[in-house]
């Protein structure tokens, strides 16, 4: 940050306003080094923030921190180098420097949300541009505030600075703020703030110490009416970014989704967002698309009718996970199903899809079926509790993306599975995507064949989805069916030979059974998906 | 997740995205790798031990704490033991002996209801003597295996996983499958997976984030792996030349295995060469997890038994390196005592202080106190087991053996602090490996904790209780029985805040538990000691059956020794 060369056209201050010398530390000493201290505090968090969200939108997290860091030093020493160019007015030039940091580095995450959700996909480079554009004007005002203050200190207490005093009293603030700032920014102000607010708070503290230095210097400034009102502006806009940031968030989640959002809910377990647009209709709990109108009746056909029509003649049918009630809506499309019975853990799913207008169209009132038993409970744990018996037992759980999910594609699960199948009842389950996850899906077929069970794998496209897999099992081996259900749009009883056959791309492949103990699949999945999204 | 959904990827869709609106929302997202800066909190390496020994006085050691301890919303309480109990028996005997209101007798009177005890009963009861009586001191039967309940949820008070049984221990074997555990399938034992530690078993804590394993990881080619290397050799090669069984007691006892009884175990080590950090760190952390005392303190025989007695030590990348299963419930092996003691049924009794044990000619007299009534009660028995720790013995019995003598102050006892953290929600987790069920922190003096929710099978995490485990040292021990809970509660969290920032806002009830001679360590020159010899063959009217008697405290041993006693009398 350079030595602090006092140029012989510095104006003189008149010896009257000079502070009388005194042992004591100076209100306004006081407060330069405070500033210090939050202006390095606040630069580090602009820092961080465009790195992070460098990280999120770009990814490659190692790449963006270290470009967004170099640029922001460079910029910093970019704004020290230009410090020397400013010769008067070091007061205001500070305040006039502190006010713009604050406004641009306080709303630096919500302009980088703003324009990632405003500029169409692809168009990668514009927010490159956006991003280092930011973050070297941010830099460089921060790399002029700290050799202003330096100047300001030296000139009001000369008295009592020699330079390398100043220059350490300035530099331990300086590095002081940005330790207080590394150790919060991820343990409190992400989690507590969201990005967003964490750089409007920051903004609101460059502003106050603008305020501060204003009342500070109060009779040496000109302008001192014009000074104060840009601090309040400035403060005001920020206050209401502050308040505004979840109309922000909300508007950015709708740009996401592509439609408008119709249904907006989060539940204990999930987030609930419904969107509705010329397309039609789609459902994504925590972000992940669950279905879309379109084409949900190949997933929903395909996994319901080939267990259900084998049978025969179900009567009693269960449903694990579901609570859309689209699989619902293709069982009762057996005549001879007296009662099934639907577990789905999220009682908010169930509600939403027996109550919305717009979902019960889509589920053709399936869950208000007298023939419907809805229970809300984990799925496991019912089994466990319960001992009766089904034809078919559909299971539609999330892909096991995580150790807690993966517990129910485990040999326990299906052993339980096993014990609620009637002679001659069948299971199926919704089973990933063969092509993009082809040793997850074998895996679960060997899990189901581990415990006894003989499968019939078969997988059908869903332009949605992609090429997705299902598994059927059960102690009966499983016979092409001779009639379907009318009304069907997808299945029909000559295309079923084809989804069973599986093309090199997506043939068996060894695999482990899953077991609690050792849960390969949520390894295997995670692994097979991270190449997808890489 | 609810379990009506299905993760599919949109096609339009990108993760990072969906973090951003996380992020954006102020949604709680993984704060280590938000920044890509994991710090390494130096925090973490003082310790709870360390905090308590640093300031002994009841009012010293929590400085910098008593903030915490302020503003705390959460409450603590001392649960599961009763020591006043126990040290009624260290007042003088001045023949101040309560008289007796009542008088019992029976064909075989069991004294502890630990494993041993249990093991003892039903043994018994399976060779057919149905006049077998258990008196348990404290109001819960299981010694170390017992459980307790914060909010619904079960949690270890003591012990809390039991490895898969090996050969020898027959005993074991018989029981679980008893109890549905194994079955036997084409002649192959398989075991229930829904009992076993479910994947992911075990984290450390270290280089500020958490690794898979508890083996502090190395690099290839590393000083480090080469040293794993030569101790799983040195392991290997005292599983082949010395011979090791669980228990103790099925294999052979050598000079090989008296020459190695006779030094600690870090000496030993320190002649092998074996002088890296970071294996030097987990084979103490095994000691203290095992024994209750570190590497320099316990013999090493005993650090060897550790590992040759069951599986073996495995360097990582090695073809064995597949850790060994243990069977692990939320209560603990509470699970396995509480079905021990059903088959007893009311032939126990808790809330009984044995005060005086008499062997007599003709029969055995003891005297013991009803703690709900408040009154003396005289049993006779033609036998009585004595299922209690050695040093319990001596001051029950009114002549002691001279084997017992001999032992006593050969044999000194770890004190143990269990503290039961009930939580909310779940926590916010550093980077790295995911939560799983044993979770340790390299460095640190504390045990770590186990999560007991870790075994459901709900598939949302929720509110939980986190067991924490800590061997203190005997010089502790007067300050873990003065110590008021919300002391003891403040230093177990705050060695747990490091890695859990947010657990003092979501924690709401700490129930602690001390156990003031929780095992035996098997310092050097007791394991190899005759006078245990001579008590495990004593064949009068009193038996000992204790896992004392193997000189340190696992299930095995417990087991294995009360069915023994039991096979002898019957």
């Amino acid at each position: 940050m350079g030595t602090t060369p006092t140029p012989s056209s510095e104006p003189e201050p008149d010896p009257a306003t000079l502070p009388v010398p005194d042992a004591r530390v100076a209100p306004a000493e006081a407060a330069l080094l405070a500033s210090v201290f939050v202006v390095a505090a606040c630069g580090l968090v602009y820092e961080l923030a465009a790195g992070a969200l460098a990280s999120y939108l770009l990814g490659d997290t190692v790449l963006q921190f270290s470009t967004v860091i170099g640029t922001y030093l460079a910029a910093m020493g970019i704004g020290s180098w230009l410090s020397r160019y400013i010769e008067r007015q070091l007061v205001a030039q500070f305040l006039r420097i502190e006010l713009l940091v604050g406004l641009v580095g306080g709303l630096l995450p919500a302009a980088l949300f703003a324009a990632h959700s405003l500029l169409p996909g692809g168009h990668g480079a514009a927010f490159r541009v956006l991003l280092y554009g930011l973050v070297l004007l941010v830099g460089t005002l921060v790399g002029l505030e700290i050799p202003l203050v330096m100047r300001i200190l030296k000139r009001q207490f000369r008295h009592r600075y020699a330079l390398k005093d100043l220059v350490s009293q300035v530099l331990t603030f300086d590095y002081l703020g940005a330790l207080v700032v590394s150790v919060a920014f991820p343990l409190l102000l992400v989690p507590h703030l969201g990005l967003i607010r964490t750089g409007v708070f920051f903004g609101l503290l460059n502003v106050l110490v603008a305020a501060w230095a204003v009342w500070l210097f109060r009779a040496d400034l000109r302008a001192l009416r014009s000074h104060a009102l840009a601090c309040a502006a400035v403060f005001g806009v920020l206050l209401v970014a502050m308040w505004q940031a979840d109309h922000l968030n909300t508007w950015a989640e709708d740009r996401f989704y592509g439609d408008s959002v119709v249904l907006r809910e989060s539940s204990p377990y999930q987030r609930v967002v419904v969107t509705s647009g010329g397309a039609g209709v789609r459902l994504f709990l925590n972000g992940n698309l669950q279905f879309h109108s379109r084409d949900e009746y190949r997933y929903h056909e395909a996994l319901v009718h080939p267990a259900m029509a084998a049978h025969g003649a179900p009567r009693q049918v269960l449903v694990l996970g579901g609570g859309d009630g689209m699989a619902v809506r293709e069982i009762l499309k057996h005549p001879g199903v007296e009662k099934v019975t639907l577990v789905e853990l999220d009682p908010h799913m169930t509600a939403l899809f027996s109550q919305t207008p717009l979902l019960t169209a889509l589920n053709a009132h399936s869950l208000s079926s007298p023939k419907l038993e809805v229970v809300n409970a984990d799925a496991f744990g019912w089994l466990e509790g319960h001992t009766r018996q089904f034809d078919v037992i559909v299971i539609d759980f999330p892909d096991p993306s995580n150790f807690a999910l993966g517990k129910l594609y485990t040999t326990s699960f299906y052993q339980l599975v096993d014990q609620h199948l009637n002679a001659g009842g069948y299971a199926v389950v919704q089973t990933t995507s063969p092509l993009v996850a082809r040793k997850s899906f074998w895996t679960v077929v060997a899990t189901l064949e581990a415990v006894g069970l003989g499968t019939t794998p078969y997988h059908v496209h869903v332009p949605s989805f992609g090429e997705w897999g299902f598994v059927l099992a059960g102690r009966r081996p499983w016979r092409t069916p001779t009639a379907l259900p009318p009304g069907l749009r997808f299945l029909s009883l000559e295309g079923l030979p084809a989804m069973l056959q599986f093309p090199p791309d997506m043939s068996k492949v060894d695999a482990e059974p899953n077991r609690l103990s050792n849960q390969t699949l949520v390894h295997t999945f995670e692994e097979e998906w991270g190449r997808v999204h890489e | 997740m609810g379990q009506g959904a299905r993760v599919r990827p949109a096609p339009d869709d990108t993760a990072r995205r969906r973090l951003l609106i996380a992020a954006a929302s102020g949604v709680t997202v993984g704060v280590g790798a938000l920044t890509g800066c994991g710090e390494r909190p130096e925090a973490l390496r003082s310790p709870l031990a360390g905090q308590a020994a640093s300031a002994p006085a009841p009012h010293g050691g929590l400085t910098g704490g008593d903030a915490a301890v302020a503003d705390r919303r959460w409450t603590a309480a001392w649960v599961g033991s009763t020591p006043e109990r126990g040290h009624r028996l260290r007042e003088p005997r001045s023949g101040a002996l309560p008289a007796p209101e009542i008088q019992h007798r029976c064909s075989v009177l069991i004294v502890g209801s630990g494993i041993a005890g249990l093991g003892a009963a039903r043994a018994f009861a399976k060779a057919g003597h149905d006049d077998v009586h258990v008196l348990e001191l404290e109001d819960q039967a299981g010694g170390n295996s017992r459980a307790h309940r914060l909010a619904g949820m079960a949690c270890p008070i003591g012990a809390h996983y039991l490895p898969l049984p090996g050969p020898q221990a027959h005993e074991v074997s018989e029981l679980l499958h008893e109890l549905g555990l194994l079955r036997q399938v084409l002649g192959r034992t398989v075991a229930d997976e829904r009992h076993l530690c479910h994947s992911p078993q075990e984290r450390l804590f270290i280089d500020g984030a958490w690794f898979d394993g508890l083996l502090p990881p190395a690099e290839a080619a590393s000083p480090t792996l080469a040293q794993y290397r030569a101790f799983s050799a040195a392991v290997a090669r005292a599983q082949r030349e010395v011979g090791f069984a669980m228990p103790s007691h099925r294999a052979p006892w050598t000079a090989a295995h008296q020459a190695l009884d006779a030094i600690p175990f870090s000496r030993w080590l320190q002649d092998q060469g074996l002088t890296d950090p970071r294996l030097r760190w987990y084979l103490d952390y095994c000691c203290r997890d095992d024994y209750g005392a570190p590497a320099d303190v316990v013999s090493a025989w005993a650090g060897l038994h550790y590992f040759a007695s069951r599986h073996g030590f495995h360097a990582p990348g090695d073809a064995e390196s597949e850790r060994d299963p243990v069977f692990t419930w939320p209560e603990g092996n509470a699970w396995l005592s509480q079905r021990l003691e059903k088959g007893v049924g009311d032939r126990l009794l808790v809330g009984r202080t044995v005060l005086q044990v008499d062997e007599g000619r003709h029969n055995v007299q003891v005297l013991a106190w009803d703690e709900a009534r408040q009154r003396a009660e005289a049993w006779q028995a033609d036998t009585v087991v004595m299922a209690v720790p050695l040093f319990i013995a001596a001051r029950l019995l009114r002549s002691v053996p001279a084997a017992l003598a001999q032992i006593l102050p050969l044999q000194p006892h770890a004190p143990w602090l269990v503290a039961n953290l009930q939580i909310d929600e779940p926590l916010l987790q550093r980077q790295g490996a995911p939560r799983s069920w044993d979770n340790v922190v390299y460095g640190q003096d504390g045990l770590g904790y186990v999560d007991a929710t870790h075994q459901s099978m709900h598939p949302v995490a929720g509110a939980t209780v986190l067991t924490a485990y800590h061997a203190l040292g005997a010089s502790l021990r007067p300050e873990l029985l003065q110590g008021s809970a919300e002391q003891w509660a403040a230093r177990v969290v705050r060695s747990l805040t490091p890695l859990h920032p947010d657990l003092p806002a979501k924690l709401r009830q700490v129930a602690l538990t001390r156990h003031g001679h929780a095992m035996s360590i098997p310092v050097p020159g007791l394991r190899g000691h005759p006078a245990l010899a001579v008590l495990r063959r004593m064949r009068g009217r009193v038996r000992f059956a204790h896992s004392d008697l193997a000189g340190y405290s696992v299930f095995e041993e417990a087991f294995g020794v009360g069915c023994g006693v039991a096979r002898q009398v019957a």
